[in-house]
């Protein structure tokens, strides 16, 4: 299933769960005013539905997008079985698997919608309320699992239709006005809570101005009669993981050039530069990235007999 | 009256028509607009695998010149040229 290496299908798995998340919630609230007793003049109940109708079916497509470009990303560590079957994948199990259940039982109510006609009204009238299901178990996935999910505009946007959902249940159950715009802004502090709260996510960050590591890496020299290079190769681990290493070209008694590289990971941009000072168990350096952005480098470490050593890695703009 | 329902049910035909293919376009928007702000919040991943970062090409030439001039370093030979026996 892991057929692409592609960002772009990452951006289209992300893009899509949120489009279908945005139509979801457009068609919820169509569904509760068309359950609603008032009448729309210029709306009547066929075309209503026939929007409402339309839109799930928007809905399915955009589910299918998101699943499929998960499927085929080589990079996430999901299998056919851990996106069908809830509580298999090994990524946030509770928050995938609402998702998964909550796709899955939309499908069954698509089901049920075809064979409206030949089901007892009452029948597909409560299973059609699964629906508050299927949103409800889509706004937590979103909620816990997204990989934006810590980024204001998509906390804007789960504000925004959870308080929609909600005044629109308050109005269907002819609780409008004040109450219904009540319950909209309990449902806002219910998510700004949730996510600085027991969701609250905070990711790594990518090619960071400034960070500070721990470094592992060992020392090389190459020496010939009257030239050597000594070099100092290592692995910065901690929030920004990266790869640096500084080249000194010695001549007797005088340092000749010198070469400094820092590689970010999990990006691989590159910051090429020079070292600036030499220490016995360290260095400094600058280097400048290759989106132009400047940084200044201080490593020290304490070196084992094998030439290996382990220390600490500061960077700073 | 007849025809009057009729203008009616048309004109809500063509509003739920209008309606959908909004319905569609803001679908699609959605979809493009947050693919967009997904890439500027968390642009990819790691789409090779690292490796070690490398000295120079300059810093290691300049060395191993000075070790062949030194004689710490042999220039390599060419192999010895292949001859098939006479049959």
């Amino acid at each position: 299933m892991h057929v692409t290496t592609s960002p772009v299908d990452w951006y289209a798995a992300r893009a899509a769960g949120i489009a279908a998340y945005l139509l979801l919630t457009t068609v919820v609230c169509l569904g509760l005013t068309m359950a609603g007793r008032k009448r729309l003049e210029r709306w009547p109940r066929f075309a209503l539905e026939d929007v409402h109708r339309f839109g799930g079916l928007l809905v399915g497509s955009f589910i299918v997008i998101h699943v499929v470009t998960i499927a085929t990303d080589a990079y996430l560590p999901f299998s056919l079985a851990a996106i069908i079957v809830p509580f298999v994948a090994s990524y946030r199990p509770l928050f995938t698997a609402l998702g998964i259940v909550a796709a899955e039982l939309l499908l069954a109510l698509a089901v049920t919608n075809h064979y409206r006609a030949r089901l007892p009204y009452h029948y597909w009238r409560r299973a059609h309320y699964l629906n508050f299901g299927v949103w409800t178990g889509a706004t937590v996935h979103g909620l816990g699992s997204g990989t934006d999910r810590s980024t204001p505009w998509l906390l804007a946007l789960f504000a925004a239709a959870v308080a929609a959902v909600l005044a629109a249940t308050a109005s269907r159950f002819r609780r409008g006005g004040v109450l219904a715009g009540g319950i909209a802004v309990a449902g806002v502090a219910l998510v700004v809570l949730l996510a600085v709260g027991p969701l609250r996510f905070t990711p790594r960050p990518w090619n960071a101005q400034a960070f500070d590591g721990v470094l592992t890496g060992h020392v090389l020299q190459d020496a010939g009669s009257t030239r050597a290079l000594v070099s100092a190769a290592a692995t910065a681990d901690g929030k920004q993981r990266a790869l640096i290493r500084a080249d000194l070209l010695i001549e007797p008694h005088k340092l000749d050039a010198t070469s400094f590289q820092l590689e970010f990971l999990p990006s691989g941009m590159l910051c090429n530069g020079h070292v600036t000072r030499v220490q016995s168990f360290g260095f400094d350096a600058t280097c400048r990235a290759q989106d132009g952005t400047r940084r200044i480098v201080h490593a020290r470490w304490s070196v084992s007999p094998d030439s290996s050593f382990t220390g600490s890695l500061s960077v700073h703009a | 009256m007849a025809r009057s329902r009729e203008r009616r049910l048309a004109a809500a035909r063509r509003r739920a028509t209008f309606a959908k293919a909004v319905l569609a376009a803001g679908g699609a928007c959605a979809f493009l607009a947050a693919a967009a702000l997904a890439k500027v919040t968390y642009p990819g991943h790691h789409k090779r695998h690292s490796r070690s970062l490398s000295a120079p090409k300059r810093f290691v030439e300049v060395v191993r010149q000075n070790q062949l001039q030194a004689g710490i370093l042999a220039p390599a030979e060419a192999p010895p040229g292949v001859t098939s026996a006479p049959s």
